[in-house]
C-alpha cells in the first residue's frame, strides 16, 4: 500500500502521538479505508469493523514509538496486520477451547464500482477466479504479507501458498487476456 | 541440479516473492535468464502485482471516526479511576482483598473519590472568575462530539431504510415515543411542535422516534438541552403521504454534525443560515433551532426545503 500513498506530514503524526484528536482523525481518514480492506481480508467481514477500531486505538497508543525511520504508511500497515493476526489467533484459540463448529470462511465482499478502466477490468477478472485464490493473491499482492502469514490466515500449509499463488496468478492472467489484456 | 521449465513454473511465485532460499534461487534465476517462455510468465506475474494495487483505491464503509473517538474518550475518562485503583488498592488485587480487609478497600475508594472531588474543585475554580468566556470555550471544545451523517446521506436516495440501518450500525439507537422524546428534552421537540402545527414538509407525519446516544455530555452546566444521562439526539422518521420518508435529527448545541467529504454550502433561507449539502437529489440540511440544532436528511427538492422554512420560520 505504501507506494500508493503520499505520506502525511510529520507534524500531523507528532500531534496525533500527543493525543490531538483532530490529527488522529486525519490519520484515520487517510488510511482507514485502505487498512480496513487489509483487515477484512485477514479476519473476515463480520469482525472487520471491531478489529479496525481496536487496531486504531492500539495504533494511537503506539504512535509515540514511531521513529520516522520508515514510511508511516508501511508502519501503520504493519501495526494493523499484527493486530488483525492477533485477533485471528485469539479467535482460533477460542474456537479450539469451546469446540464450536468451524466458522464459515470469511466472505470476500463485492467490489464497489471503481472508475478507472484498468481497475474495472481487473475487478471483473478477479471475480472469475476462486474466492480462496483471490484472497491469497490479494494478501500477497496488495497486503504484501509473507507466505507464513498467509498460511496462518487462510489455514493452509506454508508450502502450499506458493503453488496456490501460481494458480491464482495464472488464472487471473488468463481471465485478463480474455478481457483484452495484452500482458 | 538441472532446473527445467517445469520446476521453475512450480516455484515461480515463491521465487518472485523472495520466499526461496539457497542455491536453488540462483538456479531459477539462471534459468529465467535463458528461457523466454518462463521469463515472459514472470513479467506477467509482476504486472499482475502492479494491477492488484488498483483495488486499494476504492472506498469502503468503514466505522465512523466518532466511534473510535468515543471509545478513546471513555478510556481516557476511565484512566483517573484506573490509576487510582492501582495506586491505592491494586486493580487486580482489590477483589481478593475485599473479603479479608474491606475497610482498607473502602478507605481507598473514599480517597479516590476525595481526590476526584478536589480536582473538580481546582479545575472548576477559574469558571467562577470568568464564567461567560469559559462557557463559550467549553461549548467550542464540546463540539468534538459530533455526528457524521455522510454514509446516511449517501445511501438515502437509493435505499432510505438501509441508511437507517447504517445509522443503527454506527450509533446506539433505541426506540422511544415522541412524548418520551419531548420529556427527555424538557420541551416539545422540533418534530413534535411542527407536527402539531401540521407544518412538517410534504404533509409528513412522524412514524417513529429513536434516541441516539453519544458519549458523555460535555455541555457546561445548564447549557445542555437534551436531558439527563449524556448527550442524546432524537431522530424521527417522518413519512410523506406518498410513502417516502425523511429523517429529522435534533441535537443539543454542544454537538456538531458533519457530512464528511460531501460539499456543504452555507445558504440563507428565510433569513436563517443553513448548512446544506445535496447528494443525488437528496438534501441534508442543518440549522440552529431554539437552543439546539436540527438536521433534516431526505428532502427531495429545493421547493420542499424552502417550504420547511416558509412554514416554520
Amino acid at each position: 500500500m505504501s507506494n500508493l500513498d503520499q505520506e502525511l506530514d510529520d507534524g500531523t503524526i507528532r500531534l496525533a502521538a500527543k493525543g490531538v484528536r483532530d490529527a488522529q482523525r486525519r490519520i484515520y481518514e487517510k488510511y482507514g479505508n485502505q487498512v480496513y480492506r487489509t483487515i477484512e481480508r485477514i479476519v473476515g467481514q463480520s469482525d472487520a469493523d471491531d478489529v479496525l477500531q481496536d487496531a486504531f486505538i492500539r495504533l494511537f497508543q503506539k504512535l509515540p514509538t514511531f521513529r520516522f525511520e520508515s514510511a508511516f504508511s508501511t508502519w501503520i500497515h504493519r501495526v494493523m496486520v499484527n493486530e488483525a493476526l492477533q485477533h485471528l489467533r485469539k479467535r482460533k484459540r477460542k474456537l479450539m477451547t469451546t469446540n464450536f463448529d468451524r466458522q464459515p470462511e470469511p466472505e470476500i465482499d463485492k467490489r464497489p464500482f471503481i472508475a478507472s478502466e484498468v481497475a474495472e477490468v481487473i475487478t471483473q477478472a478477479m471475480k472469475q477466479i476462486e474466492p480462496e485464490l483471490r484472497r491469497i493473491f490479494e494478501l500477497k499482492a496488495i497486503d504484501e504479507l509473507s507466505y507464513a502469514e498467509i498460511a496462518e490466515i487462510v489455514g493452509i500449509p506454508e508450502g502450499t501458498v506458493g503453488s496456490r499463488l501460481n494458480r491464482a496468478r495464472r488464472e487471473l492472467r488468463d481471465q485478463l487476456i480474455e478481457l483484452g489484456w495484452e500482458g | 541440479m538441472k532446473i527445467d521449465c517445469k520446476i521453475v513454473q512450480e516455484h515461480l511465485s515463491a521465487w518472485m516473492d523472495g520466499e526461496l532460499e539457497g542455491a536453488f534461487t540462483d538456479g531459477v534465476q539462471q534459468h529465467l535468464a535463458t528461457c523466454t517462455s518462463c521469463a515472459r510468465e514472470l513479467v506477467h506475474f509482476q504486472k499482475l502485482n502492479q494491477l492488484a494495487h488498483s483495488f486499494s483505491a476504492d472506498s469502503s464503509h468503514i466505522p465512523l471516526w466518532e466511534m473510535i473517538e468515543q471509545r478513546m474518550n471513555l478510556r481516557t475518562d476511565g484512566q483517573v479511576l484506573k490509576n487510582c485503583d492501582s495506586s491505592k488498592l491494586g486493580s487486580i488485587r482489590i477483589k481478593s482483598r475485599l473479603g479479608s480487609r474491606p475497610w482498607r478497600a473502602i478507605f481507598g475508594v473514599a480517597a479516590c473519590f476525595a481526590a476526584t472531588v478536589l480536582m473538580i474543585v481546582i479545575i472548576g475554580r477559574p469558571w467562577a472568575t470568568n464564567r461567560n468566556s469559559m462557557d463559550r470555550s467549553a461549548v467550542e471544545q464540546a463540539t468534538n462530539v459530533s455526528l457524521n451523517l455522510q454514509p446516511v446521506v449517501e445511501q438515502f436516495q437509493s435505499d432510505p431504510q438501509a441508511s437507517i440501518r447504517t445509522l443503527k450500525k454506527h450509533y446506539n439507537l433505541e426506540d422511544l415515543s415522541l412524548a418520551d422524546a419531548d420529556a427527555s428534552f424538557g420541551r416539545l421537540t422540533y418534530v413534535s411542535k411542527y407536527w402539531n402545527d401540521d407544518a412538517l414538509p410534504g404533509s409528513a407525519t412522524p412514524e417513529s422516534t429513536m434516541l441516539l446516544s453519544l458519549s458523555s455530555c460535555q455541555c457546561p452546566k445548564g447549557k445542555c438541552t437534551c436531558g439527563d444521562g449524556g448527550c442524546n439526539c432524537v431522530v424521527s422518521v417522518c413519512r410523506r403521504p406518498d410513502g417516502s420518508i425523511f429523517l429529522v435529527f435534533e441535537q443539543c448545541q454542544s454537538q456538531s454534525v458533519s457530512f464528511g467529504n460531501l460539499p456543504v454550502k452555507i445558504v440563507k433561507r428565510n433569513g436563517l443560515e443553513v448548512q446544506e449539502t445535496w447528494f443525488r437529489g437528496v438534501s441534508a440540511i442543518s440549522f440552529d433551532w431554539l437552543s439546539g440544532k436540527v438536521v433534516v436528511v431526505g428532502l427531495r427538492s429545493d421547493s420542499e426545503v424552502d417550504s420547511l422554512f416558509a412554514n416554520n420560520f
